[in-house]
């Protein structure tokens, strides 16, 4: 029985590729700038296969809010975690839902299926 | 003598016994919902027009786990694709998508509900992630080119979406 267990463990144990955000809620608190807000978001790049992350900010209807962040698109390698300031107007502090951070592809030449990963916390 | 040599010890030895610890707790912050990609999708071409990941089709369908470490706090939104992101020149309109997204297994049994109170719009399921725990889900995805036409030779790319949303 625990060779048979072992013998699926090990067929069914392929290589998992996974994306992590934190935290599961926001909270934008003013920034050294009068009148901007900021937020910090933690990402760790457990996938393999992808080594950018797009950074998005949207509204409860997942219309894209304007925002700020050192850059949009992040290179972040396997295992490889980051913590990402992003920053917003005051006067979006009630409009702004999700911050979302979604894997980015590099083209390749091969016919297959990618998997984007999105992950968005909500703000309080 | 002796008796104060051991006096001013034991003195020395307490007061090294009394000093205060400042004991440290520690913690982490985890990501509460992860999305992991256990097996990446293939297209099958079984015919001139047609791209399929079923398995009768030469496909391999791709299939995502979510981790939630608690229940209740995250949708899990599956997108399959209807377009492609890479490929040969289309007519875009001339392709016909179909998918679908099912649960492949589950770690707690009381997520086979999820099935049940599956929201779909567009090419959407959006699943209420009410447990803790590991959920895969399958995605089938197929593109069917025109009307008895052959799709270019090349390569084809199309993107399945996983979502995690805050609640």
């Amino acid at each position: 029985m625990k060779k048979f267990l072992a013998v699926v463990l090990v067929a069914f144990c392929g290589p998992a590729w996974g994306h992590e955000m934190s935290p599961t809620y926001v909270e934008f608190n003013p920034s050294y700038i009068n009148n901007v807000l900021k937020t910090t978001i933690e990402l760790f790049n457990r996938r393999e296969d992808v080594s950018y992350y797009e950074i998005e900010v949207y509204d409860k209807d997942r219309n894209p809010i304007s925002f700020v962040a050192d850059n949009k698109i992040i290179n972040l390698d396997y295992l490889e975690k980051k913590s990402i300031d992003v920053y917003i107007k005051n006067t979006d502090k009630d409009k702004v839902v999700y911050v979302c951070t979604l894997s980015r592809f590099i083209k390749e030449d091969v016919t297959k299926t990618n998997v984007s990963s999105r992950i968005c916390s909500k703000a309080k | 003598m002796l008796k104060k040599v051991l006096i001013v010890m034991a003195g020395l030895s307490a007061a090294t016994m009394a000093h205060a610890d400042n004991p440290t707790i520690r913690g982490t912050v985890a990501s509460k919902c992860s999305v992991y990609t256990t097996t990446q999708g293939v297209y099958g071409n079984p015919s001139p027009d047609v791209l399929s990941t079923a398995a009768a089709s030469g496909g391999v369908q791709p299939i995502v786990r979510y981790d939630v470490a608690i229940g209740d706090y995250y949708y899990g939104r599956i997108t399959y694709p209807n377009s492609f992101t890479s490929s040969p020149n289309l007519t875009s309109s001339a392709v016909d998508w179909a998918g679908e997204v099912d649960i492949s297994q589950v770690s707690v049994p009381a997520m086979s509900a999820y099935t049940n109170d599956v929201v779909v719009y567009d090419n959407t399921y959006q699943y209420d992630l009410t447990e803790a725990g590991s959920t895969w889900f399958k995605v089938s995805s197929s593109a069917t080119y025109g009307f008895n036409q052959a799709f270019p030779a090349g390569s084809y790319v199309a993107n399945v979406v996983a979502e995690c949303i805050a609640k």
